[in-house]
C-alpha cells in the first residue's frame, strides 16, 4: 500500500509541476491590428506613346500612336456624351494638343478639340510627357485631325489615339526623358459608376513618341 | 480503509500515466516552456484605409494609403496584395507609419493590378 501511495503522489507532483514553471512573457506593444481593405477596381491600366513606323523617335509627329487602357468596360457616355454603350466600338476625329511646358513643368498631351458628337468634352484626362522638350516653343502643338478609336472589351477598355494634322508650336526631339504619367478624368466612369479616383498610369518608356 | 486508499492510488496513477504515454516519441528542443495571456487591440480602424496606386503596364509600381488612424503613427505597417482565393500577389515590406497618408514605391512580387482583388493591412504598435 505504501508503494502505491508514493507512486500516486509522485505522479501528481509531476503533473501539476508544469504550472509552477510558467514564466513571464514580455510584449513590445499591446497594439496589433489587421484588416482587409478594398483595392482599386476602376483605374488607368496602361499608357503607351509609340513612334510611327519610320518616324523620328522622341519627336511628336503625325501618325504617332497613343494607347490608353482602362481596367474596366467604361460607360461610353461619360467619355463622349454622344456615344452609347450599345456599341463596343466608337470613333471620332477630335483635336489633341501638346500643352507647352517650361522646365521644370513638363509638356502635357490632352484632348483640346470639340465635336458635335462629344459636346460635353472628351473626358480622357491628361498625360504628363515627362519632359518639356517635345514642344520647344511657347505655343501649343495642335493635332487637329486626330483619330480616337475606342474598343470596349469584356474586362477592359482601350482608346487608340492616332495623332494627325500637326499645326502650331515647334516639335522638338527628346533624346532622354522620363516616364509619361496619365492622370485620368474624374468625369469618366465605368459601368458600375466608379471613377478612376487618384489612380495613375505610367509608361514603361522614358522617351515618348 | 485499505481498499479506499488503494482505489485513490490507482485512480491517480491512471490519471497521471496517460500523460506520460502521450509524451512518447516527442523530442524536447528546449527545457523552457512559457505561456501568458494579455489583451491586445488595434491602433485604430484599419478597414477605413483607402488604397490608390500607380500602374505601369498593369504592374503596380507604387501604392498610396490614406486615412490612417492618427494613433497608428509610429507603428509598423505591412501590406499584402491578394488575388483570387486569397493568394498573395505581392507585398510592401514592413514600414513605419509616418502619418495619415503614405506612398510606398518598393513593392515586391510585381503584382499585376488586374489580378489583385484586395489587400490585407496590418499594423503592429506603436
Amino acid at each position: 500500500m505504501k508503494t502505491v501511495l508514493v507512486v500516486a503522489v509522485t505522479a501528481l507532483v509531476a503533473a501539476v509541476g508544469g504550472v509552477a514553471w510558467a514564466a513571464t512573457l514580455t510584449l513590445s506593444s499591446k497594439h496589433l491590428g489587421g484588416a482587409a481593405v478594398t483595392s482599386p477596381v476602376m483605374y488607368p491600366d496602361s499608357v503607351t506613346i509609340a513612334n510611327k513606323s519610320g518616324g523620328t523617335a522622341g519627336k511628336p509627329e503625325n501618325g504617332d500612336i497613343v494607347t490608353l487602357v482602362w481596367s474596366q468596360p467604361i460607360d461610353e457616355t461619360t467619355l463622349c456624351s454622344g456615344w452609347s454603350n450599345s456599341s463596343s466600338t466608337q470613333s471620332v476625329s477630335l483635336q489633341w494638343s501638346i500643352i507647352a511646358g517650361t522646365s521644370p513643368t513638363d509638356d502635357k498631351l490632352q484632348p483640346t478639340g470639340t465635336s458635335p458628337t462629344c459636346s460635353g468634352g472628351f473626358n480622357v484626362g491628361s498625360i504628363d510627357l515627362g519632359s518639356a522638350g517635345y514642344d520647344t516653343s511657347a505655343t501649343n502643338i495642335d493635332f487637329q485631325t486626330t483619330t480616337n478609336a475606342l474598343t470596349v472589351g469584356a474586362t477592359t477598355t482601350t482608346l487608340k489615339v492616332t495623332l494627325g494634322g500637326i499645326k502650331n508650336g515647334t516639335a522638338g526631339t527628346v533624346p532622354s526623358g522620363n516616364a509619361a504619367v496619365w492622370t485620368p478624368s474624374a468625369i469618366l466612369k465605368d459601368r458600375s459608376g466608379n471613377t478612376c479616383g487618384s489612380n495613375l498610369a505610367k509608361s514603361s518608356a522614358t522617351k515618348q513618341f | 480503509m485499505k481498499r479506499a486508499t488503494t482505489l485513490i492510488g490507482l485512480l491517480t496513477l491512471a490519471w497521471a500515466i496517460p500523460g506520460s504515454a502521450l509524451a512518447t516519441g516527442v523530442t524536447a528542443t528546449s527545457n523552457s516552456v512559457t505561456s501568458a495571456y494579455t489583451a491586445v487591440s488595434s491602433c485604430g480602424a484599419l478597414s477605413g484605409i483607402a488604397i490608390s496606386w500607380t500602374v505601369t503596364a498593369d504592374i503596380v509600381t507604387s501604392v498610396t494609403l490614406t486615412s490612417f488612424p492618427p494613433a497608428c503613427t509610429g507603428g509598423t505597417l505591412s501590406l499584402t496584395f491578394a488575388g483570387s482565393a486569397g493568394a498573395a500577389q505581392g507585398s510592401v515590406a514592413a514600414t513605419t507609419v509616418t502619418g495619415s497618408s503614405q506612398t510606398f514605391s518598393s513593392i515586391t512580387g510585381s503584382p499585376a493590378a488586374s489580378s489583385v482583388t484586395g489587400a490585407y493591412v496590418s499594423v503592429v504598435g506603436p
